[in-house]
């Protein structure tokens, strides 16, 4: 299986504010991170709040600056890319957030939030139009409610929205920063369920960053165990959950409820 | 989702809203409501008590009509307010959008700048800055639109650094959003609420600095009408025509409190609504 | 008699623009007169200063060698009697025996002659200095008769001697180098007795005037009270005898009480719409007539000045000087209407300047703006602050039309020597009218020099460098108790000599 994603020696180090005090407070929030994921595969990244997972998705996407360290995409270097390259990578690589109450901007219709990528990829109107439409219908909103705003959407349609609007770059890669963690377990398991339907239609690779050891376990076909910014352990996801060989990992999956058998399930 | 507020409040909202747009009416179609030249002279007619023939509030000292002149006040106040809060406004989102945006060092020196330019007692800055640029009321607004600045600054400073933090501005940047966009579409609507508030307060504040330096002859300059003008010119007469300073000094009292009050209903109502 | 012309106004008018304080709490005392001054003094030094305060207090602590009268003649004072020889270039005075300073010393020829060495001293750096230039020496040919040699004839000498800085010091402590800014002494009614800065400065009865029974009161109290509205109260309540702050409104009331009573004259200030006669179109008289034309006089000392009296000319109606010229330009906006059609020029819109400060000034630009507007000229009002007016439309020119007031000068050439060229604010001479303002200053004799100056007064008002619009009332309130007091409207000083408390 080819590797679509390569992170080698990726850090993140947030200097603290202030003329004065710049050196006083700097946090390596993400420090010597190499990993890989392979092509249509999906990678759980588990650890504790506060690890550091979120701020390696920003800096994996260069939402933020990396400090050092470098990222592949299906062969793109953002490090490297001319502006018009690096629209190229927008497209390749999308992210679906925590918070579906806070992904969409409150004062735009879905219709205009899924339009954005599109929009800024350049598709004509009328073609933008077409392809919200059909978008919407992919993730399960009926495409005529495209023009009521967020607020008049539960959070698991919210969540679905968020979805359709990293869809319409047409990415191969999507990080997924808690997807459901502030939603009810029955719509949690739809969402799942249509982001596992996506990743086969459209031969997806998934980042599924969450706390939920049970969840990343039952979807993941690797693992990466992240503490205080470093990835302390990784591998196939069965190894890792039956046989963790760090101290941390042990106690994270000793702590997690168990719902599963050690086995995943596979789809 | 329609914001509840108490009937009252509700009420009181429409009368300052009403109030605002009469005034508005006013001063736009001041030529056409005004009962008489507000420059015209009438010596004989001069201190004729409100609700004499022809002065229905009175005529001040060079006998000309109160009602006309405060008409066209109305007219001076409301330019005043609307320019000095556009300068005011405008130089607030540049710098406050600059130093929200790129932090750091540039955040830090632009802040610093604001924060002197806030430390200064307001009117006394005015006088300064009218007093070097010379008198006149282009004089005036600049200087209160400059004056006032920082106070957009910082609040456009820090809704730019919450609203930053927003997962749908992150998303837009990993769409491949531009910044200018990103400004315009996600963090300038966002950030309207308390901006709006900010501009019917400063509104307020820019009419009763007007008025003061007007008062001390710093602003409108004679004859033109304008209320801290007409104020300034009452106060000779403050025992034998009171009406000279009474309505004026109404004018700008309910404006002021008007705009005010505007602000505090228009905050009450964002804040429900958050 | 380069004093700024405005000093005057400049304190009658902005102490009546503000008001606020409290009345201070004096003790009544008997036979003290209280005397409200407007504003502390710079110094007490007679030589080194301009500023009016100073005069109004050192009016009764010294004494000049001639002082104007009632009606602003010249008349003998320290000296008894004065001829003028017939070249007018010796003037010899004879003094009064028997005066004395307030140190002892008697007055002689020696001390004049100090006096005025000293005011001619560089080292000093009088004001003054240059108003005795033609001063070439003076002689003592005895104990009592003192003779100014001229290098030209100057007949605005006498006038000289008569205001306050000509005061007659004591010889023996100008040599002593005394400091006479903090202590003065001379021969006049009152004995200085102490200068408590910003509160007051308290003078005591001189027992050996020269005057026989003068001055009557015991003690002066000048309180400095910088407030029109804490003199006021004083002068209700019953603290303060005489106070010369008085605003518009304060009229009223000060008349309708019966324990006070309102002292009103002509300033000496002449109130002008001066114009630039230097710019087009304004330098064509037929404009310059219209204006004046178009302008209701009367009107504006009424509503502008609180009250006043035609004059039309430069020269204040109490004046010996004084020529009528009231009627020479009546209001008439028809005929200022056809002198703007005559002069068909191409108007423009003309610039007023205002001194912002001078609040009459001000009101009075106002309502020229509407008088002119009324027969056809476009005014465009522009305010400045004082320092601005003196550099660029006094000094500067740079100006259509102004509104001043010009202050009183015992001496016309005080007035009129601005217009001997045109380097004056509104560009104004006449070749003739330059020559008559010369041979006024070599001829001494009062009719002589008024034929003179009557001329020249008739020729500057029919070319209306200036729209003479009249003198405005000044007003002092006092008790009702108070008698004998004078004030000279010419030299905005005060003769306490004969006020009497009943």
């Amino acid at each position: 299986m080819d590797d679509l994603v390569c992170i080698e020696g990726l850090s993140k180090v947030h200097y603290g504010a202030g003329l004065l005090k710049r050196r006083a407070r700097t946090v390596r929030a993400v420090d010597d991170v190499t990993l890989t994921i392979g092509c249509n595969t999906i990678m759980g990244l588990v650890g504790e709040s506060g690890s550091g997972k979120s701020t390696l998705a920003r800096a994996v996407l260069y939402l933020d600056r990396p400090s050092a360290g470098s990222v592949e995409i299906d062969g793109l270097n953002p490090a490297v890319l001319s502006r018009a390259q690096m629209k190229l990578f927008r497209q390749r690589a999308q992210i679906v957030v925590q918070d579906p109450h806070a992904a969409l901007n409150p004062r735009r219709s879905v219709a205009a939030s899924v339009a954005e990528g599109l929009r800024n990829r350049g598709v004509p109107r009328c073609a933008r139009e077409r392809r919200v439409a059909e978008l919407l219908e992919m993730v399960g909103i009926p495409a005529r409610r495209g023009r009521d705003h967020p607020e008049q959407f539960s959070g698991g349609q919210r969540q679905r929205i968020v979805i359709a609007r990293a869809l319409a770059m047409d990415p191969r890669f999507l990080i997924l920063d808690e997807p459901v963690s502030s939603l009810d377990v029955s719509i949690q398991a739809q969402i799942i369920n249509l982001l596992l339907d996506l990743k086969h239609q459209l031969a997806l690779t998934y980042l599924f960053i969450s706390h939920d050891l049970n969840l990343v376990a039952y979807i993941s076909d690797s693992i990466a165990v992240m503490k205080q910014g470093r990835i302390v352990e990784q591998g196939d996801a069965a190894d890792v959950i039956a046989h963790p060989q760090q101290a941390y990992t042990q106690m994270l999956f000793q702590s997690a409820p168990r719902l599963f058998d050690t086995d995943p399930g596979r789809r | 989702m329609k914001p509840r507020i108490a009937t009252a409040a509700r009420v009181v909202l429409w009368c300052t809203l009403l109030y605002i747009g009469t005034l508005a009416l006013v001063a736009i179609a001041a030529p056409l409501i005004a009962p008489a030249d507000p420059l015209v002279q009438n010596i004989p007619a001069r201190f004729s008590s409100p609700g004499t023939a022809g002065y229905p509030l009175g005529a001040d000292d060079f006998g000309r009509d109160v009602l006309s002149r405060i008409i066209f006040g109305a007219r001076a106040a409301l330019l005043v307010g609307l320019v000095s809060v556009g300068i005011a406004l405008l130089l607030g989102l540049v710098t406050g959008l600059a130093a929200g945006l790129l932090e750091g060092p540039v955040d830090s020196a632009l802040m610093l700048l604001m924060d002197a330019v806030l430390s200064f007692p307001t009117v006394l800055l005015a006088i300064t800055v009218v007093s070097v640029f010379g008198y006149g009321l282009p004089q005036v607004m600049a200087a209160i639109g400059v004056i006032f600045s920082p106070l957009f600054a910082r609040i456009v400073r820090a809704e730019t650094l919450t609203l930053k933090q927003e997962p749908y501005v992150m998303s837009a940047h990993a769409l491949g959003t531009p910044l200018r966009r990103i400004v315009s579409v996600h963090l300038l609507p966002n950030m309207l609420p308390k901006i709006v508030v900010q501009c019917t307060v400063t509104f307020a504040l820019a009419i009763v600095i007007e008025a003061s330096l007007s008062f001390l002859g710093l602003g409108a300059q004679p004859p033109q009408p304008s209320w801290g003008l007409m104020l300034r010119s009452a106060r000779n007469y403050l025992l034998d025509a009171p009406w000279l300073a009474f309505y004026p000094g109404l004018a700008i009292g309910l404006t002021v409190f008007s705009f005010n009050l505007l602000g505090d209903l228009l905050n009450e109502l964002l804040q429900i609504r958050r | 008699m380069r004093r700024l012309p405005f000093s005057i106004l400049a304190a009658l008018i902005a102490a009546s623009i503000y008001a606020g304080g409290a009345p201070e709490a004096a003790r009544p005392q008997g036979d003290t007169l209280r005397f409200a001054l407007s504003g502390n003094p710079d110094t007490l030094d007679p030589q080194a200063t301009q500023g009016t305060l100073t005069f109004q207090v050192l009016r009764s602590v010294y004494d000049t060698l001639v002082e104007p009268d009632h009606d602003g003649r010249i008349v003998p004072a320290l000296a008894e009697s004065w001829q003028v020889s017939t070249d007018n270039l010796s003037w010899t005075f004879q003094l009064r025996r028997g005066v004395s300073f307030h140190n002892g010393d008697r007055l002689t020829a020696a001390d004049v002659a100090a006096t005025f060495a000293r005011l001619l001293d560089p080292g000093l750096g009088s004001p003054h200095a240059k108003e005795f230039a033609s001063l070439r020496e003076i002689r003592t040919p005895d104990e009592y008769t003192v003779v100014f040699e001229l290098d030209h004839p100057y007949s605005p000498l006498l006038s000289s001697l008569a205001t306050g800085w000509s005061a007659i010091l004591p010889r023996s402590l100008i040599a002593a180098q005394h400091d006479f800014a903090a202590h003065p002494v001379g021969t006049g009614p009152f004995r200085f007795e102490q200068w408590i800065r910003d509160n007051r400065i308290a003078l005591l009865r001189n027992p050996d005037y020269w005057i026989p029974a003068v001055p009557i009161v015991e003690r002066v109290h000048f309180n400095i009270i910088t407030e029109v509205a804490v003199q006021v109260q004083g002068v209700l309540t019953g603290d303060l005898h005489i106070i010369d702050m008085v605003g518009p409104t304060d009229i009223a009331r000060i008349e309708r009480d019966p324990r006070t009573r309102l002292d009103t004259g002509l300033s000496s200030l002449v109130m002008v719409l001066a114009i630039n006669t230097r710019r087009d179109p304004l330098s064509d008289l037929r404009l310059r007539r219209a204006i004046n034309h178009a302008v209701d006089k009367q009107s504006i000392l009424d509503v502008a000045y609180a009250g006043g009296k035609v004059i039309g000319t430069f020269m204040d109606y109490g004046d010996p000087y004084y020529v009528d010229l009231a009627d020479l330009y009546p209001y008439n906006p028809q005929r200022a209407r056809r002198l703007v059609a005559e002069a068909g020029a191409a108007m423009r819109t003309l610039d007023l300047v205002l001194p912002q400060n001078y609040e009459p000034h001000v009101r009075a630009g106002e309502m020229y703006q509407q008088m002119l507007a009324e027969v056809g000229f476009d005014v465009r009002i522009r305010l400045v602050d004082w320092s601005t007016w003196l550099a660029d439309v006094y000094a500067g020119g740079n100006f259509d039309l102004t509104v001043i007031g010009h202050t009183g000068k015992l001496d016309p050439d005080g007035r009129l020597s601005m217009f001997e060229s045109d380097n004056n604010y509104v560009g104004w001479t006449d070749p003739h009218a330059a020559e008559m303002i010369r041979a006024a200053r070599r001829v001494a004799g009062f009719e002589e020099r008024r034929a003179l100056y009557r001329d020249v007064l008739q020729l500057l008002a029919e070319q209306v460098p200036f729209v003479f619009v009249g003198s405005n009332y000044r007003y002092i309130a006092m008790r009702e108790n108070v008698e004998g007091f004078h004030m000279d409207a010419k030299l905005d000083t005060y003769d306490l000599r004969r006020v009497r408390l009943r």
